[in-house]
């Protein structure tokens, strides 16, 4: 999958949003908010192809966590993802 | 990881549109609360644009960052010199205070589901500012407006 390329990563005090920037009228009637960690992920996969496996590698360079729950978290994540637009398959 | 609108604050969420707007972009937004109320409801959507000094006038709806309540969608009630105050107009006794350097966006439009009212119509700004005008009897209006509505309401089903 890779990231939807009309969407970026906005971070504001501490806070991180993803917008579509690209129209001269941005809808921002449904915009998505990311914690610390998925939007790490975010800038990690920006501009790539990526699938579950990848994202649990990175995540397991950075952060303790097991695979199994790594993989279990960021599949979730995937989905949410895909199922906002956010990304796609 | 992921949460919708419900969970972004207020200040990051319009620091983004005054981001969009100071680029000349048009920003549609999904209003919260009923402060804006018989003209807005919440849920309705608001499509903003650029606050150009022609636009900030008397009767306009702006998105604003004001002493008293942070950023809020309401209308320009009067204007002395630098300092703008606004009123809900839903609201009765509770204004705003601004400036125009504050001023985040002006709301062109208003969308409820598949309606759209522009609010720089003649309609509008002759309603806008009647409405302005019965602001100290606002709550009388709405009730005998009520009233009115579900008396036709009862004689149509009868």
């Amino acid at each position: 999958m890779k990231l939807n390329n009309d969407l970026v990563l906005r971070e504001v005090g501490g806070e991180y949003m993803i917008v579509n920037p690209f129209s001269d009228t941005v809808d921002m009637t449904q915009v998505y908010s990311l914690n610390e960690t998925a939007a790490w992920l975010w800038q990690q996969m920006e501009g790539k192809e990526f699938s579950v496996a990848d994202l649990v590698a990175v995540l397991r360079e950075e952060y303790e966590v097991d695979e199994e729950t790594a993989t279990a978290d960021l599949t979730e994540l995937c989905q949410q993802w895909i199922a906002a637009g956010l990304a796609i398959e | 990881m992921l949460s919708n609108s419900v969970y972004i604050p207020n200040e990051l969420f319009f620091a983004e549109v005054q981001a969009q707007i100071r680029q000349g972009k048009k920003v549609k937004i999904r209003v919260r609360g009923n402060s804006m109320l018989p003209f807005i409801r919440n849920n309705d959507e608001a499509l903003l644009i650029p606050p150009t000094p022609e636009k900030i006038r008397k009767g306009t709806p702006v998105v604003a960052q004001t002493d008293e309540l942070g950023i809020v969608l309401h209308r320009i009630h009067r204007i002395d010199g630098n300092r703008i105050t606004l009123l809900g107009d839903g609201n009765i006794n509770q204004f705003e205070h601004t400036s125009p350097e504050r001023v985040i966006a002006v709301v062109s439009h208003y969308y409820r589901g598949k309606q759209t009212l522009r609010t720089d119509s003649l309609g509008m700004r002759i309603v806008g500012r009647l409405w302005m005008a019965a602001h100290p009897w606002r709550r009388k209006v709405l009730t005998l407006a009520w009233k009115v509505k579900r008396t036709f309401a009862t004689l149509w089903m009868t």
